[in-house]
């Protein structure tokens, strides 16, 4: 085997139609040589059992119809109790800016606003990859 | 990614996050995988091991999510290897296996899916599904399907570790001849013409039947008659049968000198494998040390002479190697 790859967890709402958005962040990871699972899920404990099965790193989640408050204060609880105190979080699409601060108290390590240059979550994962931890 | 030593005992308690973390170890080639494999050796060996391959596109995922689906309706827990390609140029991979599956698991405790990607090298992926399936066997799963692309010499090497390979084709893949060239029938031990539903599908399924696939067994006098059924993932028909087939097939290898002989196979195959990857890494590593910085004049004669001598030195070390059952 060769090397070693970070593994990301991309979860799209399945209610979400619109995959556009978290199709080209799927690319753009995988471009930038990771291993991305992409799925949709239903309901938040999805994206925990997935991300412990899959011992993911990084767990991204793709928001567009929102809701993303009510995910994060699901999700990081979820990660948390399985034991992936580790993980790094970050969300992203149609995401209001007033909402990013509430996020990361909630756990969320970042959030992306859409139209960013390419390039940027995946430097953004390197950099932070294996440093992070749910508090 | 650190690396730190996997509890066996967890493992086999049937924790998800430390065998999430093992198969990790087992992608990236980690020593601390080796003793903890070990561990779990005597834990191995109750799970049914069922292939699912076929060309890109056939619904291999589809239909494995539908087997998923009737398995945990007979009450049986399910583990699941799903390998996609890495790509040859960037080394990433899109895994998208589970997207089609997550349905069907849906937060069951019951199914366990992994998606790996292939990382190019055809080899010690065969080596990490092997381990991963011992793994996903340990911690008590009744059935491990082992999910990949049907394509290359490689994805064969995955499929064989199956017990029963069940070859998923579509309307329209072709005549019995393209099916004959692509050495598939060689593997499949179930044929399946996915995309039922669609036009043709009949004909595919007639054709391919008509074609009388016949698996012969180690000492040539069992035989084994490819059932070549139609099924539709998609609206669950068919199904059922396959997954008796599937049955059927494995009952039918456990009750002959089949199973015997794919166990001593996969046992072999791994020996070698796990030889070939220590060999490649510490013993190649301690040669080219040796060799320094002097440069061999005949390169060519200098590696022949020296494994002419390691295989002397292999020849006096002893007759038997340690560890193995005598015949």
């Amino acid at each position: 085997m060769s090397g070693e790859h970070i593994k990301v967890l991309l979860a799209k709402k399945k209610i979400d139609v619109h995959g556009r958005g978290s199709k080209l962040i799927a690319r753009e990871l995988r471009d930038a040589g990771m291993e991305v699972v992409y799925f949709r899920f239903g309901v938040v404990a999805e994206i925990a059992e997935a991300a412990l099965q899959e011992n993911a790193d990084v767990v991204a989640v793709s928001v567009m119809t929102s809701g993303q408050l009510q995910i994060a204060r699901d999700l990081i609880p979820a990660l948390k109790e399985r034991g992936m105190t580790q993980v790094l979080v970050i969300m992203g699409g149609i995401i209001p800016e007033v909402d990013f601060e509430p996020l990361r108290a909630l756990g969320v390590h970042r959030s992306f606003p859409p139209g960013l240059p390419g390039g940027v979550v995946a430097e953004y994962i390197r950099e932070n990859v294996g440093k992070a931890s749910l508090v | 990614m650190e690396a730190v030593t996997v509890p066996a005992g967890e493992v086999v308690a049937g924790s998800v996050l430390h065998a999430g973390r093992l198969i990790t170890q087992i992608e990236n080639g980690r020593p601390q995988a080796r003793p903890v494999l070990r561990a779990l050796a005597p834990y191995c060996g109750r799970a049914q091991l069922v292939g699912v391959t076929g060309p890109p596109g056939a619904g291999k995922s589809t239909l494995a999510a539908a087997l998923i689906r009737h398995l945990r309706g007979q009450g049986r827990t399910v583990g699941v290897i799903a390998v996609d390609p890495s790509s040859p140029f960037t080394g990433g991979a899109l895994l998208g296996d589970r997207d089609r599956m997550a349905e069907a698991a849906g937060g069951d405790p019951g199914v366990f899916i992994r998606s790996v990607a292939s990382r190019g090298a055809s080899g010690g992926l065969a080596a990490a599904v092997n381990d991963t399936v011992d793994v996903m066997d340990a911690m008590g799963k009744d059935v491990v399907l082992i999910e990949t692309v049907g394509v290359g010499q490689g994805e064969f090497d995955i499929a064989r570790i199956a017990h029963t390979v069940v070859l998923v084709l579509v309307p329209g893949y072709g005549d019995a001849l393209q099916a004959m060239k692509a050495g598939i029938t060689e593997i499949a031990d179930v044929v399946a013409v996915n995309k039922g539903d669609a036009p043709g599908a009949d004909q595919t399924a007639k054709d391919l039947a008509a074609q009388g696939f016949e698996r012969t067994g180690p000492d040539g006098a069992e035989r084994w008659k490819v059932p070549v059924l139609t099924v539709s993932a998609l609206r669950g028909e068919g199904v059922a049968e396959l997954a008796a087939a599937v049955d059927e097939h494995h009952a039918f290898t456990g009750a002959t000198a089949w199973r015997a002989a794919a166990e001593r196979a996969r046992g072999r195959s791994r020996f070698t494998a796990f030889v070939a990857d220590r060999l490649r890494g510490e013993l190649l590593k301690a040669a080219e040390e040796t060799l320094g910085d002097t440069r061999p004049a005949d390169p060519y004669g200098a590696a022949e002479a020296y494994v002419g001598a390691l295989l002397n030195a292999h020849r006096t070390l002893s007759a038997d190697i340690p560890g193995t059952e005598q015949k």
